[in-house]
């Protein structure tokens, strides 16, 4: 067994720590979780110390966490835990980590090309205002994301007209483009359905899976899904595969990691950067239209509140990668579901009411000072490339 | 490292410009005139009416839920915009975008030769408190804070006028309802051993005095029922709310009551999606959706409007709180559903009356 693999294995092994203690198999027994903790621990103990810092780290840290929570579990008594841990706990992060994978996934090609996309959050609430307002008036859904992508799209390429042909500062052009929507989407809100008005746009369908609504616990999370949750997961895989699997993925990651070797080889940086900018905007006005009529089926003002930015925390988090942004993503939208749980079981203190709901900006703070190894972002990015 | 830290330099500043930046608060109506000299420091006008045919100038500032909250802002304007038809004042308005828009919105008006600067909500209450210091000539009233001090029991500051509710008597009144309808064996929505929920936004006391409330009032109809209270941490983002009252409603809630605001439409959404019912809040949300049962009205229009008339005819002192509950008519339950069976109805009627007369102690904190 390689190095890599023991690593690797300590990981698990910190995650089983906590899965055995909850359902379905539902360990009662306090030496379950330990002894698997234990071991992530000494598998993650063996990496570090032999070379692999990074996994082994992981692996050391698991075992604490999945150890910890495990112990937490087994001294709760068990309809406790059932009432936490259930299928609609992972639905629901599920709910609440599609939009940050939209937004996050048009972070990762914005900045993967080499621009910086602090927008993205004007992006969403700019997908999610046109897109009940092209829905409404149309009365379709099809025709509310399509209008969503079209207006998330255009205000991305402002902000590429900006950082590209202009070379702005890239953080002053997205944090304008946030203004914009904020303040755009608000009056035009109320200039066309009036303060008090409560448009009901046709909504993004929810898809059962016949068979699988029966099986316990997987049903209760995949049986009857969102639309839009399985689109981001396809994407998330096409982004993968485009990204580090064909020769445009190649030439996106050369441009945002050095575009003056990448124009030298003959590849038009320029052209790249809108590409990428634009489908960074149309993906993050999606999250926003799975927001506004997928999720919900209005819009109002501000809706968006702050998860553009989360989204961005949660790509740094994951390390500008798809599969990383996914985990990040589940566990911002895990943390967030884990406090609604809580909450509807009983009644928390102030005191743990307060950790409850700082949780995910706490996890947000993490990532942003870089506690989770060290992230390294595309060497040019944020910085304008001149022609010569 | 230059380039390795640049995102959190790109996040911190992200958040800051988009909260500083949204303080570009716009004026809805027109911009007061600048007649002459404009005043470049103090106020210029004492606020004291020395001529009848003084025409007043009244400042509304709104907290972050803006003017489109279909709920308590909304509410706060509409009282000042009927201020402005009957009593011949002048008015306009200030949105906050985020609460570092506070104190500029505030010291805005009071600069500008206002006569009187209204806050929308209790969130509110240190940055008018510290205002209302600085412009002793100005009067300020705030929406849901007391311009007494609790711990000094002396007043925050003599200029300073708090205007109050019961919200714990809405509460109770759509408590009642709902409790009165389990009780009764259900209707429609409504399941054996179902409980009844609540969603709070911020957990500050005009929040907690609706959910009080709501809890005395159910169980007052409906010994034993089991409720369920959470809190969302935010009052505009709808999705937040819609995932707490989806939990409420998986461990068996019946019914959702948003205390929430424009986070809290959410919430009614949630109840429609899963077929059980809602309750709105602070205005008659009937329109939102169809599985809205009824609404917990607060009169901040009427707050409002009370308040300006005072300070036009100078029965407006300050240093004291006005305070509006069921028998002022400050706080109702409207836009009961058609479904209800009369029974509820009835139930809610006297639980009015007994209100009315002072024979139900209703809690207003949130144990």
């Amino acid at each position: 067994m390689t190095l890599r693999r023991v690593g690797q294995s300590g990981v698990v092994l910190g995650f089983l720590a906590l899965l055995v203690t909850i359902p379905p198999v539902n360990a009662r027994s306090l030496a379950v979780p330990l002894v698997l903790a234990a071991l992530a621990a000494v598998a993650g103990g063996a990496a570090l110390v032999h070379g692999e810092r990074a996994l082994g780290g992981y692996a050391v840290a698991a075992g604490a966490v999945g150890g910890l929570l495990g112990w937490a579990a087994t001294s709760a008594d068990r309809s406790t835990v059932t009432a936490i841990v259930t299928a609609g706990l992972f639905a629901s992060m599920l709910r609440y980590a599609t939009p940050l994978l939209f937004a996050g996934l048009g972070g990762l090609f914005a900045e993967r090309s080499g621009v910086t996309n602090i927008g993205l959050e004007g992006m969403m609430l700019t997908g999610a205002f046109f897109g009940v307002l092209c829905g409404e008036k149309s009365g379709s859904w099809v025709v509310g994301l399509v209008g969503a992508a079209i207006a998330g799209g255009l205000l991305a390429l402002v902000h590429a007209f900006f950082s590209i042909h202009l070379q702005a500062d890239q953080i002053i052009s997205g944090t304008a483009i946030n203004i914009l929507a904020t303040g755009g989407t608000a009056y035009l809100f109320r200039a066309i359905y009036g303060t008090g008005g409560y448009p009901e746009a046709p909504r993004i369908p929810e898809i059962t899976i016949p068979g699988l609504a029966h099986v316990p616990l997987v049903g209760g999370v995949f049986g009857t899904l969102n639309l839009m949750i399985w689109v981001v997961f396809a994407l998330l895989v096409a982004a993968w595969f485009f990204v580090f699997r064909t020769p445009w993925g190649l030439r996106l990651r050369a441009v945002g990691e050095h575009p003056r070797a990448a124009d030298t080889v003959g590849i038009n940086v320029y052209r790249v950067r809108y590409v990428a900018v634009v489908s960074s905007g149309v993906l993050a006005a999606l999250g926003g239209a799975y927001l506004s009529f997928g999720l919900l089926s209005s819009f109002s003002e501000g809706m968006t509140a702050g998860t553009g930015f989360i989204a961005l925390a949660a790509l740094i988090f994951g390390k500008w990668r798809p599969l990383g942004l996914f985990g990040a993503a589940l566990l911002f939208g895990l943390a967030s579901a884990l406090g609604n749980s809580l909450q509807s079981i009983g009644t928390l203190s102030v005191f743990w009411l307060f950790v409850v709901q700082v949780l995910p900006y706490a996890l947000t703070l993490i990532a942003v000072v870089g506690l989770v190894g060290r992230s390294i972002p595309p060497a040019a990015v944020g910085r304008p490339y001149a022609k010569r | 490292m230059k380039t390795t830290r640049w995102w959190a330099t790109a996040l911190t500043t992200g958040a800051l410009a988009l909260t500083a930046a949204a303080c570009g608060s716009s004026d809805t109506t027109s911009t007061p005139s600048t007649t002459g000299g404009a005043p470049a420091t103090g106020a210029s006008t004492g606020g004291a009416p020395t001529t009848a045919a003084k025409t007043f100038k009244v400042g509304l500032v709104t907290d972050i839920g803006g003017l489109n909250d279909k709920g308590f802002n909304m509410l706060a304007n509409k009282g000042l915009e009927a201020a402005k038809a009957d009593l011949g004042i002048t008015g306009d308005v200030k949105e906050s975008k985020a609460p570092t828009d506070y104190i500029p919105n505030l010291q805005g008006f009071a600069q500008n030769g206002y006569d009187m600067v209204i806050a929308v909500g209790f969130l509110m209450a240190d940055s008018v408190a510290q205002v209302a210091k600085q412009y002793p000539n100005v009067k300020f009233a705030i929406i849901d804070s007391s311009a007494i001090d609790f711990k000094t029991n002396a007043p925050v500051a003599p200029n300073l006028t708090g205007l109050l509710f019961k919200e714990q008597e809405a509460g109770y009144l759509v408590g009642t309802l709902v409790g009165a309808i389990q009780k009764a064996g259900g209707m429609p929505g409504f399941k054996t051993g179902g409980s009844l929920a609540s969603v709070g936004g911020i957990k500050i006391p005009p929040v907690d005095r609706y959910i009080a409330g709501f809890q005395a009032g159910a169980q007052a109809a409906d010994p034993g029922v089991k409720m369920l209270n959470g809190y969302s941490g935010d009052f505009a983002a709808q999705a937040k709310c819609k995932e707490l009252a989806s939990s409420q409603i998986g461990k068996g809630a019946d019914v959702v009551f948003q205390v929430a605001g424009g986070c809290g439409l959410g919430a009614l959404q949630a109840a429609k999606d899963a077929g059980v019912w809602g309750i709105g809040v602070d205005t008659d949300q009937s329109a939102v959706n169809d599985h809205v049962i009824a609404s917990a009205t607060k009169k901040v229009d009427a707050a409002v409007h009370a308040a300006i008339k005072g300070l036009v005819d100078g029965s407006l002192g300050g240093g004291t709180d006005m305070v509006f509950g069921l028998a002022e008519d400050g706080v109702g339950i409207e836009g009961i559903n058609a479904a209800v069976p009369q029974a509820a109805k009835d139930a809610v009627d006297a639980a009015i009356a007994a209100v009315k007369a002072g024979s139900v102690t209703i809690p207003s904190s949130v144990k």
